[in-house]
C-alpha cells in the first residue's frame, strides 16, 4: 500500500470530499438506525422490560392484548403446572383527564398484587390499594403522587400511587393497576373474571405449547408477542426498508465513486504494472486505500449520528445501541467494499503497455 | 545476449484487416552494449519497447532475457521478470505525482522485497542528491528525467529499455540526458536500447538502426534519420 497511502495524503482533499459523502450516508444510516429502534421500542419497551418469558392469548388472537379474551378455567391450567410462573394480565387503552384539565392516554396494565410482574414492593402496596403506579414518562408531564386521574368512559377516579421505569406499549405509556381495578373499568358489573392474556415465567422442563394447545390458547415468546403491539410490524417493516435501501444506495455511491477514480488511475495502474507490480499487488493498493476511506469515513459518520441523537434525543424517540451502530457500520463498509467490485475487474484488465502511451 | 528478439511478429486490428508492424524483428543485445533506434512516427518502435519490455506478447517470435523465453510466460512470471530485471524509461518521465523523488524510487524497492540498492545513491548517480523530497509537478523536465532513470536503475536491471527518452527535453538537455545513459550503460553492464528521434544527441552507440517495415535496418549516417 506504499502508493495508495501516499496518494491518500497528497490528494487530501479529493478524499475528503467523496469520504464526506460517505460519512452523510453512514450519518444517515445511523440516524435512522437510531430513529428505527427508538420507535419501535416505544411500541413495545413495557412489554420487553416484564420479567416474562411467554404470553399465552386465546386461539386465533395474534397476541393482540385487546382481540383476546381468557378466564379462570384457562388462568388455573397455567397456575396447576407453574404456579406462581403464571399470572393473569389485563392490557387496555385509556383516557384520562389530570386534576388541571388535561388529558393523557393510558395503556392500562391490571395484574393481581403479589404476582410476579408486580414484584416490586412498592408497586404491590399500590396495587393492593386500587390506584395506579405510572411510567416515568407521566411525571414529565407533570403529574405528582396523590394527583387524582379520573378515567374517560367509566369515569371513576384513581389516586396515582408511585412510579416506575415502565415503559410504554403500542407507542403509550404503561400505568399499573391492579387486575381488580383493571376489570371494573374494563367490564363494569359483568364478566368481572375475564382478563386479556396469562403472562408466564418458564421454569424449564414443562411443556408450555402443549398446554396451551389443551386450553384453547396460543402460546407465544416474549420477541413473538410484540408483534401484537398496535403498528409494530408495519413500523418495523418500514424501517427495515428503509435501511436496505440505504445500504443499497450505500453501495452505489461507492461502487460508483471507485470507478469513476479507477478509470482516473488507468494510466497510473498501468505504469505500476510496467515497473513490475503483480495485479494482485495493484488489486490490494485499491482496495486498501477504498477501505481506509470507507471505514475513517462510516466511522465519523456514526460519531456524528451518536452525538446528534444524543441532541433529538428527548423529542423523538431515539435509541442507538453499540451492537447495532457496529453492525450499521460493519453492513455499510460490506455493501461499499461489494459496489467496487466492478472497477476491481478494470484494474485487473489494466494494459502495462499503457505506460508508454502519453499521459492524458 | 541478454536481451534477444527473434522473428518477431506483431499485427493490430485495423478495420476487418490486420495492420503488420513488426515482422520478424530480431535483435540481440549484449551487456555494456548501447543501441538506438530511430525510425519514422508509426514505424513501431514503441512496439518494440513494449515486446522487449514484456509490456505486450508478440503474435510470434521469441522474447529472450538474460536467455530465458518468456514470449509464452504466464502474466505473472513476466512482471517478476520486468520488476527483477528490466529498467524502463518512458517518453514523459512518467513519475507518480504524489511522490517525491526519493519514494519513486522507494516504491520499486516496495514492489521488491529483496531490493538493496540504495536509493540515496542511486539519484547521486544521475546528480539529483538535492532533488530528493521534491515532487514531479515541483522538477524541470531534464530533472524528472534523471529520477525516471534512476528509478528504471533500481535494482540493477540487467536490460534498460528508453523509448524517446529526451523527447520533451530541449538538446542541450537531451544531450545530457544521452550522455547519462550511456554512462550508466558502461558502468552497470546494462544491455541498453534507446529509441530516438534525435540520434545525434547519441554520441556513440554501439549500433544505430532505424525501424522500416517491421525490421531494424543499420544505418551509417544517423543524422539523416528522418524526425
Ligand atoms: N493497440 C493498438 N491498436 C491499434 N493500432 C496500434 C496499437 N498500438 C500501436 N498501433 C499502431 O501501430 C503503429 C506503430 O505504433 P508505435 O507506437 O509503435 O509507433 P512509433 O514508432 O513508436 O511511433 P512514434 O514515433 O510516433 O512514437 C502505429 O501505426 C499505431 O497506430
Ligand atoms: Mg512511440
Amino acid at each position: 500500500m506504499y502508493l495508495a497511502l501516499r496518494d491518500l495524503l497528497v490528494a487530501r482533499g479529493r478524499f475528503a470530499l467523496v469520504g464526506a459523502v460517505i460519512a452523510l450516508v453512514s450519518l444517515l444510516a445511523g440516524l435512522l438506525s437510531g430513529m428505527a429502534t427508538g420507535l419501535v421500542d416505544d411500541g413495545i419497551s413495557g412489554l420487553r422490560r416484564l420479567p416474562l418469558t411467554h404470553v399465552a392469548f386465546q386461539e386465533g388472537s395474534g397476541s393482540e392484548f385487546s382481540r383476546s379474551s381468557l378466564g379462570p378455567d384457562q388462568l388455573a391450567a397455567w397456575q396447576d403446572r407453574l404456579g406462581d410462573d403464571a399470572a393473569p394480565v389485563g392490557l387496555s387503552f385509556f383516557n384520562a383527564r389530570t386534576p388541571d384539565g388535561a388529558t393523557v392516554d393510558l395503556a392500562l396494565l391490571g395484574t393481581p398484587p403479589g404476582s410476579f410482574l408486580a414484584a416490586d414492593e412498592r408497586g404491590d402496596d399500590a396495587l393492593e390499594a386500587g390506584g395506579l403506579v405510572l411510567s416515568d414518562a407521566f411525571a414529565d408531564e407533570g403529574i405528582e403522587i396523590g394527583d387524582e386521574l379520573t378515567v374517560v368512559g367509566p369515569d371513576i377516579t384513581l389516586p396515582v400511587l408511585g412510579f416506575t421505569y415502565g415503559g410504554s406499549y403500542g407507542h403509550v405509556s404503561i400505568a399499573f393497576t391492579s387486575l381488580e381495578t383493571w376489570q371494573n373499568l374494563v367490564y363494569g358489573e359483568n364478566h368481572r373474571d375475564r382478563f386479556n392474556a396469562v403472562a408466564l415465567r418458564d421454569p424449564g422442563g414443562v411443556d408450555l405449547a402443549a398446554i396451551a394447545e389443551q386450553n384453547g390458547m396460543d402460546l407465544y415468546t416474549k420477541a413473538g408477542a410484540y408483534d401484537g403491539s398496535p403498528g409494530f410490524a408495519a413500523e418495523s417493516a418500514t424501517m427495515s426498508l428503509i435501511r436496505t435501501f440505504l445500504v443499497v444506495i450505500s453501495a452505489l455511491v461507492v461502487g460508483a465513486f471507485f470507478t469513476v477514480w479507477t478509470v482516473q488511475r488507468t494510466h497510473q495502474i498501468g505504469l505500476l504494472k510496467a515497473l513490475g507490480a503483480s495485479t494482485t499487488y495493484v488489486v490490494r493498493d485499491a482496495l486498501g486505500q477504498l477501505a481506509i476511506i470507507l471505514a475513517t469515513a462510516t466511522a465519523l459518520g456514526m460519531v456524528v449520528a451518536v452525538g446528534a441523537g444524543s441532541l433529538i434525543g428527548g423529542e423523538v424517540p431515539f435509541r442507538l445501541e453499540a451492537g447495532s451502530l457496529i453492525s450499521s457500520a460493519a453492513l455499510l463498509i460490506v455493501a461499499g467494499m461489494l459496489g467496487s467490485l466492478v472497477a476491481l475487474r478494470r484494474i485487473t484488465r489494466v494494459d502495462p503497455a499503457l505506460a508508454l502511451t502519453s499521459q492524458p | 545476449m541478454t536481451l534477444q528478439l527473434q522473428d518477431i511478429n506483431v499485427t493490430v486490428a485495423d478495420g476487418p484487416d490486420r495492420l503488420t508492424i513488426l515482422d520478424g524483428t530480431t535483435l540481440a543485445v549484449g551487456p555494456g552494449e548501447l543501441i538506438a533506434v530511430t525510425g519514422v512516427s508509426g514505424s513501431g518502435k514503441s512496439t518494440l519497447v513494449a515486446v522487449s519490455g514484456l509490456l505486450r506478447r508478440p503474435d510470434q517470435g521469441q522474447v529472450l532475457i538474460d536467455g530465458e523465453d518468456l514470449s509464452d510466460a504466464p502474466d505473472r512470471r513476466r512482471a517478476t521478470v520486468r520488476r527483477d530485471h528490466i529498467g524502463l524509461i518512458f517518453q514523459s518521465a512518467n513519475l507518480f505525482p504524489s511522490l517525491t523523488s526519493i519514494q519513486q524510487l522507494e516504491l520499486v524497492a516496495h514492489l521488491d522485497g529483496k531490493i538493496t540498492t540504495d536509493d540515496r545513491d542511486q539519484l547521486d548517480t544521475v546528480g539529483l542528491s538535492d532533488r530528493l523530497h521534491h515532487r514531479p509537478g515541483q522538477l524541470s523536465g531534464g530533472e524528472r528525467q534523471r529520477v525516471a532513470i534512476a528509478r528504471a536503475l533500481m535494482g540493477n536491471p540487467s536490460v534498460v529499455l528508453a523509448d524517446e527518452p529526451t523527447a520533451a527535453l530541449d538538446d542541450a538537455r537531451g544531450r545530457e540526458i544521452m550522455a547519462l545513459l550511456a554512462e550508466l550503460t558502461t558502468t552497470r553492464q546494462t544491455a541498453t536500447v534507446v529509441v530516438t528521434h534525435a540520434p545525434h544527441q547519441l554520441h556513440d552507440p554501439d549500433h544505430a538502426l532505424r525501424l522500416a517495415e517491421g525490421a531494424l535496418h543499420p544505418t551509417t549516417d544517423r543524422d539523416a534519420a528522418p524526425l
